[in-house]
C-alpha cells in the first residue's frame, strides 16, 4: 500500500493529491491518500479528509511506502518508521503555504539521503521517486541530546519558580480585587504621562518639597516598622557617617529615626550617641540596650546638648512634612548633618510618578534633594550608596 | 513547576510530542488550533483550543486578551513553544509577566528562520534552533542542542 498524506494544514494541497490518484490509476498496489482540505476528489485512490494521530501511525506503519508534504509531523512519524519516504513541498506559487519554507526540510532531507525530493508532481516522476526511495536506507538515530538539553534547562529554572508565581498569585489577587477599574487603566497611564509631560518629568515645582509637581506623593503615613532589622538596610549610610566623623574628629553623635539601633551601635559603640525615636520603638531600644541614651522623638523639643554629627538615615521620607525636620535640625546644636533618602531617579519607572513603596510619602531625584536642602543648609558632600540611595552632608548656612 | 506547551496543530504539535518527556514529573498544558487530534491531545494533558488565528490580523490581535486571560488563569511559570504565530501573544505576556520562555524553532527550518522565529527573538529568554547552519541566520542568542529526530 501507498500512503500519501498532505497533513492538516487548512490550505489544499490538489497537486499531490491528483498525481497520486493518477498514480493509482497506472500501479496495481492500492493507495490511500489523505487529502486534508482540498476540492479534488480521488477517482481511483481510497481516501478520507482527517485522522487522529494514532490512526496516522497505524496508516504509516501499514504503508510500503509513505508520500507526504515536506512537513515535519509526517516526516518524524514516517522516519521513526523507517518506512520508505518521498517528500514534496507545498509552495506558495499554487496557494498552498504562506512560504516556501517546505523546500529547506525537503532538500536538506533529499542530501542526506533519507528521503526522496519530487517537485514535479506527476504520476510518472512519482513513481521513478517512489524506485528510488527503495533503495535508500531509510536510517535515523533517535538522539535524546534536545530532549536532555530542555530537561537541563527546566532544572535550572525551577529555584525560580516559587518567585513567579508569588509574583503571578499578587498580581492575580490585586486584578481580582480592583478588576472594575481594569479598563481605566490605559486612562489612568495617559493621564499621568500628560501630566509629567505639562509640569515636566523633574525638577519644575510648585513649592512641593522641591518635587515636580507632576509627582503624586501618598497622603497617608504608614509607619515603618525597623525593629526587626539589623544591618539590612542603610548600611553604608552609617559606613558614610563613621567615616566622616573620623576625617573631621566629630564627637556626638545624634540619630534621628534610630529604628532598631543596630547600626547605630554597630558603627559608633565608641561614641557618645543619643537615639531618637517614636514612643513604641523607644521601649523597644531602652529595654534591648539600656546603657545607651534614647529619647522621644518631638519636633518640637529638639534635645540638649551639642553633637558634631547628626544621622537622619531614611527619615526623611517617611514624613508627611519634611520641613518640620528641616526646622527641628536647625534648632538642634550640631556641627555637621547627614540625610540619606531613596533616589527617585534610579528606582525604576514604577517610582516615577508616585512612590514605589507604600511607606515612602515621596521620594527626591538627585537634583531635587539638593535643591530642597540648599534652601536652608550648605552642602559639603553629596553621594549615591548602594542600589538606590543617595546621601547629603551639611552645615547649617551662615 | 508549571509548563505552557504552545503550538499549532500539525508539524509543531507533532514536534512538541517529541520533546514531551522532558517535561516528565511537572505540570504540564497544551495551547494549540482545533484539529482533528483534540481529543487525543486532551488524553495527555489539559488542553485549550483556538480557532486558526494565522490569516487575518484583527482575530490575530483579539487572541492576545485570551492569551492573556488564559496565563493569568492557569499561571504557568515556563512557556515553550515550537513555533508558530500562535506563540507570539503567549511571549509578549510571558515576557510582562516574568515568566521564562523557551521558543524552540521549527524543524522544518534549515537555512532560514519563521517569521514567528523573528519576531518572538527578542521576547524570549531562551531561543532554540534545530539546525546547526541555521546558527548563522540568527543572532548570538540562538543555540543549538540537536533536533527532534
Amino acid at each position: 500500500m501507498i500512503f500519501v498524506t498532505v497533513g492538516t494544514h487548512h490550505q489544499g494541497f490538489d497537486r499531490l493529491a491528483q498525481a497520486a490518484d493518477e498514480l493509482a490509476g497506472v500501479m496495481d498496489e492500492q493507495v490511500v491518500i489523505q487529502r486534508g482540505v482540498m476540492a479534488f476528489v480521488p477517482q481511483n485512490a481510497r481516501y478520507f479528509d482527517f485522522c487522529t494521530m494514532q490512526e496516522m501511525a497505524d496508516w504509516i506503519s501499514q504503508a510500503r511506502i509513505v508520500i507526504a508534504q515536506a512537513g515535519a509531523g509526517t516526516i518524524i512519524t514516517a522516519l521513526q518508521q523507517g518506512k520508505p519516504l518521498v517528500v514534496t513541498p507545498r509552495l506558495k506559487a499554487y496557494g498552498e503555504n504562506y512560504t516556501d519554507h517546505q523546500i529547506e526540510l525537503a532538500t536538506e532531507l533529499d542530501r542526506q539521503g533519507r528521503a526522496v525530493l519530487v517537485m514535479e508532481l506527476t504520476a510518472a516522476f512519482l513513481q521513478e521517486a517512489i524506485q528510488r526511495s527503495l533503495n535508500m536506507q531509510a536510517e535515523f538515530d533517535q538522539s535524546d541530546a534536545l530532549v536532555q538539553a530542555l530537561r537541563q534547562q527546566i532544572g535550572d529554572w525551577q529555584p525560580l519558580a516559587g518567585k513567579i508565581s508569588g509574583r503571578l498569585e499578587k498580581l492575580n489577587r490585586r486584578l481580582n480585587k480592583h478588576h472594575l477599574l481594569l479598563p481605566l487603566v490605559p486612562f489612568f497611564a495617559v493621564a499621568a504621562y500628560l501630566r509629567a509631560l505639562y509640569y515636566g518629568f523633574q525638577g519644575k515645582t510648585k513649592d512641593d518639597y522641591s518635587i515636580t509637581t507632576a509627582y503624586l506623593p501618598h497622603r497617608k503615613v504608614v509607619p515603618f516598622d525597623d525593629r526587626s532589622n539589623t544591618d539590612f538596610f542603610q548600611n553604608e549610610v552609617y559606613q558614610t557617617a563613621r567615616r566622616f566623623a573620623d576625617e573631621r574628629g566629630l564627637h556626638g553623635i545624634l540619630d534621628v529615626g534610630c529604628g532598631s539601633g543596630y547600626k547605630l551601635i554597630k558603627y559608633f559603640v565608641d561614641e557618645e550617641t543619643l537615639g531618637l525615636e517614636l514612643p513604641d520603638p523607644l521601649a523597644f531600644l531602652q529595654e534591648k540596650y539600656p546603657d545607651r541614651a534614647w529619647a522621644l522623638s518631638d519636633f518640637a523639643n529638639p534635645p540638649q546638648g551639642r553633637f558634631g554629627l547628626t544621622i537622619c538615615s531614611d527619615v526623611i521620607e517617611h514624613l508627611l512634612d519634611p520641613d518640620a525636620l528641616l526646622e527641628f535640625l536647625m534648632r538642634v546644636d550640631c556641627d555637621y548633618f547627614l540625610l540619606s533618602t531613596p533616589e527617585r531617579g534610579r528606582l525604576g519607572l514604577s517610582a516615577r510618578f508616585r512612590p514605589r513603596s507604600r511607606w515612602h510619602v515621596r521620594e527626591w531625584t538627585q537634583e531635587e534633594f539638593l535643591t530642597y536642602m540648599s534652601q536652608r543648609f550648605e552642602v559639603i558632600e553629596f553621594g549615591v550608596l548602594g542600589h538606590h540611595d543617595q546621601y547629603v552632608i551639611m552645615r547649617k548656612a551662615e | 513547576m508549571k509548563i505552557a506547551l504552545v503550538c499549532t496543530q500539525g508539524g509543531h504539535l507533532t514536534e512538541t510530542l517529541q520533546v514531551l518527556d522532558a517535561f516528565e514529573g511537572h505540570d504540564v498544558f497544551f495551547v494549540t488550533h482545533f484539529s482533528p487530534r483534540d481529543e487525543e491531545l486532551r488524553r495527555i494533558a489539559p488542553s485549550y483550543f483556538c480557532a486558526n488565528i494565522g490569516e487575518r490580523p484583527l482575530v490575530f490581535l483579539r487572541t492576545f486578551g485570551w492569551a492573556l486571560r488564559l496565563l493569568l488563569r492557569e499561571r504557568p511559570q515556563v512557556i515553550f513553544s515550537t513555533g508558530s504565530e500562535i506563540a507570539l501573544p503567549f511571549f509578549l505576556w510571558g515576557k510582562v509577566l516574568g515568566m521564562k520562555t523557551i521558543f524552540l524553532e521549527s524543524w522544518c527550518r534549515v537555512y532560514s528562520l519563521s517569521r514567528t522565529g523573528r519576531l518572538a527573538y527578542p521576547l524570549v529568554d531562551e531561543f532554540w534552533v534545530q539546525w546547526p547552519q541555521l546558527l548563522e541566520a540568527c543572532g548570538t542568542k540562538a543555540k543549538y542542542h540537536g533536533g527532534v529526530i
